[in-house]
């Protein structure tokens, strides 16, 4: 196919994206409070997470520490980028992200509840709060016309804002947990673990089903053709996608927090390098959005466990910036 | 050119918008290799009509039959399979190729969990060359003008290689040049077999380039005639102002308003 001018081979892009994956978890692996050279680092890894060497305490901060929150952040940002990728094309709106359907402000409500009660149950209260909010903005937003696509926006914005608002009012009586409550909502992986990676294994297995089998879809979506003249049930496709990449995102947010822009600047970015076509796209921007979550969540940890949510805002809003800067 | 076929029966098609009757029992036939063109004022009813037929508006009454079956508009693949459709809004703002965009026509004919094929790319860029496209294919679709976006529309439409071709007024956005290249897609269409639907408001162009008019007047059908046949009773009948039409030497039909 001819390529247009300004837009870089995919081959590029698949290799670029694995080698910066590739770099981010070695960092995640070697960097952290425990000092050790890469040499000790590639023998412990070698040895196998099963194995009980003499040096048991970096097999440990290897194996049980390292290792699983970088599977954990890699897989997180694998789904909030493809995610972001899924809810641009489907919603025709360039600032969309996994969070538009109010997941994260349900999520942020549930957990704060859970906060306030105090027992504990704080991923639970948070992933029925993405459930409650994501089955309310479907329920009013698919009710009128349903081809209508600022229909669900707005019920996303009403129904995240009624969360919101919420989340406001258990601060304001939380009293000395309103810490809990905020160092929560700003996002980090600093208590994941391996318990973490099959439900987010699920997750992700999701969202690459939903890549796999809705591309083509996605494309004519985002290309403004008519998608029901072309053959396609707009309606089924467009639930099944919003509210199987909400699910999906569900899963991160409810157990780790609001981690933000990786949905945004990582489907920006690779779109101004390779193009829109969804094919390539969503899959550099799983390897994207996973290198680039490991990186931020490495970056967090090292620099006095800062919550890497706000590391992603931090870094991602200025260079959001300069792209839509550079967009002619 | 082919023996026309009866294909496509519309039958007593009533159509209601938000509570407003848009279409008033509205029954045609239709055949292969004929050129139809809707025409009519403002809100007559020509993208309603063309939509009902598509399935993209819910009938209240009647049906719409292809080759003697019904078609379900719940089999939405069947549908775009038979029906190519361009629509009246054709601008674009998506950062997708001019062949990107068109070999998305080839969308029905992929088997589940498909892509394009060298074939596909193939018929998209045959599309694009019978459109006078050439040289567009790596063109942006935002970089382009209305009238181009309009061509690729159309182009698209082609690549979908359906028996049937529905074009809400094609020509809307096109010089005079531009719009006889489309005119002369349209007959050689028309003459390989398949069946185009039309809407237009040039009505010079409604008489010189289809076979048959269905003039289309507050959602009911005002007369459906060849294109020969309408004269400037018929044309201030359908728009409420005077006509004058007259032939020119090398055997075109001119009509103007003649208004006072």
């Amino acid at each position: 196919m001819m390529r247009p001018s300004g837009r870089f081979p995919l081959s590029l892009g698949y290799a670029g994206a694995a080698c910066a994956l590739a770099a981010a978890i070695l960092c995640g692996l070697y960097f952290g409070d425990v000092r050790m050279s890469f040499a000790e680092m590639f023998d412990v890894l070698t040895l196998g997470p099963l194995a009980h060497p003499g040096e048991a305490f970096k097999h440990g901060v290897v194996w049980r520490i390292r290792m699983p929150r970088v599977i954990v952040s890699c897989i997180s940002g694998a789904v909030l980028a493809a995610g972001g990728v899924i809810f641009q094309a489907v919603l025709k709106n360039p600032l969309a992200e996994p969070y538009t359907l109010g997941v994260s402000s349900g999520a942020a409500f549930g957990a704060s509840c859970a906060i306030l009660v105090g027992h504990g149950w704080i991923t639970p209260a948070a992933f029925l709060g993405c459930a409650v909010s994501l089955a309310a903005v479907l329920f009013i937003g698919w009710r009128g016309a349903q081809s209508d696509l600022s229909g669900i926006i707005l019920a996303g914005v009403i129904v995240g804002n009624i969360f919101g608002a919420g989340m406001t009012l258990m601060k304001a009586v939380a009293g000395d947990k309103v810490s809990a409550i905020v160092i929560w909502l700003m996002g980090s992986f600093s208590a994941a673990g391996w318990h973490d990676v099959i439900p987010l294994l699920m997750s992700l297995l999701v969202v690459l089903s939903l890549c796999l089998i809705y591309y083509n879809e996605l494309d004519i979506f985002a290309s403004e053709s008519d998608a029901a003249s072309l053959g396609i049930n707009v309606t089924a496709a467009r639930t099944i996608l919003l509210a199987g990449t909400s699910l999906a995102v569900s899963f991160v947010v409810s157990r780790f927090g609001v981690i933000g822009f990786v949905g945004l600047i990582v489907p920006h970015f690779l779109r101004s390098l390779f193009g829109p076509a969804h094919r390539g796209l969503l899959m550099t921007s799983l390897l994207g959005g996973a290198a680039l979550l490991s990186a931020a969540d490495t970056a967090a940890k090292t620099w006095n466990e800062m919550p890497a949510g706000v590391l992603t805002v931090l870094v991602g809003g200025p260079i959001f910036c300069f792209i839509l800067w550079k967009r002619k | 050119m082919e023996a026309k076929i009866a294909v496509l029966s519309v039958e007593k098609v009533s159509v209601d918008i938000q509570g407003t009757r848009i279409l008033h029992e509205i029954s045609f036939g239709a055949g292969t290799g004929e050129v139809l063109v809707l025409l009519g004022p403002n809100g007559c009813g020509k993208s309603t009509l063309i939509k009902t037929i598509l399935g993209l508006c819910g009938k209240v009454s009647g049906s719409v039959s292809f080759r003697g079956r019904d078609i379900s508009p719940h089999n939405r693949k069947k549908q775009a399979l038979t029906f190519a459709y361009m629509p009246q809004n054709t601008a674009s703002h998506s950062s997708f190729t001019v062949l990107e965009t068109v070999v998305m026509g080839r969308y029905p004919h992929l088997e589940i969990f498909g892509a394009y094929t060298k074939r596909d790319f193939e018929i998209a860029r045959d599309a694009i060359i019978r459109t006078g496209l050439s040289g567009f294919e790596g063109r942006i679709m935002a970089s382009l003008s209305g009238g181009e976006a309009a061509t690729v529309a159309l182009a698209r439409s082609l690549a979908q290689d359906t028996p049937v071709i529905l074009l809400d007024e094609p020509m809307s956005s096109l010089d005079p040049g531009h719009a006889f290249a489309v005119a002369d897609v349209i007959k050689e269409l028309a003459d390989s077999g398949k069946l185009l639907i039309v809407s237009m408001h040039d009505v010079n162009m409604a008489l010189n380039h289809s076979d048959r008019l269905i003039l289309l007047k507050n959602g009911r059908i005002f007369g459906d005639m060849p294109a020969a046949q309408a004269d400037r009773d018929i044309l201030a009948g359908l728009y409420g102002i005077p006509w004058e039409i007259w032939r020119t030497p090398k055997g075109h039909i001119a009509a103007i308003p003649d208004r006072d």
